[in-house]
């Protein structure tokens, strides 16, 4: 899954500077749960605040803003696709779910 | 339009949040940082200790009106009855101007993090000053849901 070959992006890892290629430094030397554990913190505390506030819509908030930063995380490698695709689908469900109910 | 939803509430949920997942997120790459040897950039440390300070002063803030609220005094007369709802409503007027500042500076010192222009950074700290400025009339006109 991760390759450390995304050198034309980002300057890893000869030179650890911008954001993109720190996250990719620290994923390679710690493992994948870097990213993970991100998105986890991410979809946790925006399901958590959604819930509170009282939004009906507290998976299709949750699982839209993680499915943004999974998609910066695909692009810098360092997720497996699957997890994109399953934010998706829970994007999806929520949607469907929550279609008539009220946002806050 | 400014919907209901942009409440003093909101307001509080969202930096609630911002404090939350930037917390958060920033432990957790420190952590991780740590471990693979890598020096974290000292804007972001000093991102997070600004945080933390504008969560003390959220936190003082909280603390002032409910001190403020104790030393109300027992009336004696019809005058102190509506001296004390004045007090009153004017310690709770006072959350939400303190809350402009906080809300503010959490924005500022996350935008610091992100290269954006300087007038987008002065657009949407008056946005965020208007909003809770908007709010607070609606405190004072005494609408139920602030």
């Amino acid at each position: 899954m991760v390759n450390g070959n995304l050198t034309n992006w980002f300057s890893y890892p000869e030179n650890v500077t911008g954001v993109g290629s720190f996250f990719q430094h620290i994923s390679t030397s710690v493992n994948d749960w870097f990213a993970m554990g991100f998105l986890l913190i991410i979809w946790m505390f925006t399901f958590t605040m959604s819930m509170v506030s009282g939004s009906r819509k507290a998976l299709l908030t949750s699982s839209f803003i993680t499915l943004i930063f999974s998609i910066y995380f695909i692009r810098l490698d360092m997720i497996n696709p699957v997890i994109v695709f399953a934010l998706l689908v829970l994007t999806i469900i929520g949607a469907i779910s929550s279609y008539n109910e009220p946002s806050l | 339009m400014i919907r209901k939803s942009a409440t003093l509430t909101a307001i509080i949920f969202s930096i609630i949040l911002v404090f939350g997942i930037f917390t958060g997120c920033y432990l957790w790459i420190n952590w991780n940082a740590d471990d693979s040897g890598v020096v974290l950039d000292s804007k972001y440390s000093a991102a997070y200790n600004e945080t933390l300070l504008q969560q003390t002063e959220l936190n003082n803030t909280i603390t002032k009106i409910r001190d403020s609220f104790d030393k109300v005094t027992e009336p004696t007369s019809i005058y102190s009855v509506a001296f004390n709802g004045l007090k009153g409503l004017l310690y709770v007027v006072l959350l939400p101007i303190q809350i402009i500042d906080v809300a503010v500076s959490t924005y500022l010192n996350i935008a610091t993090l992100v290269e954006l222009p300087a007038w987008i950074k002065i657009l949407i700290t008056l946005s965020i000053t208007t909003i809770i400025v908007l709010v607070v009339f609606a405190l004072l006109k005494g609408e139920q849901k602030v």
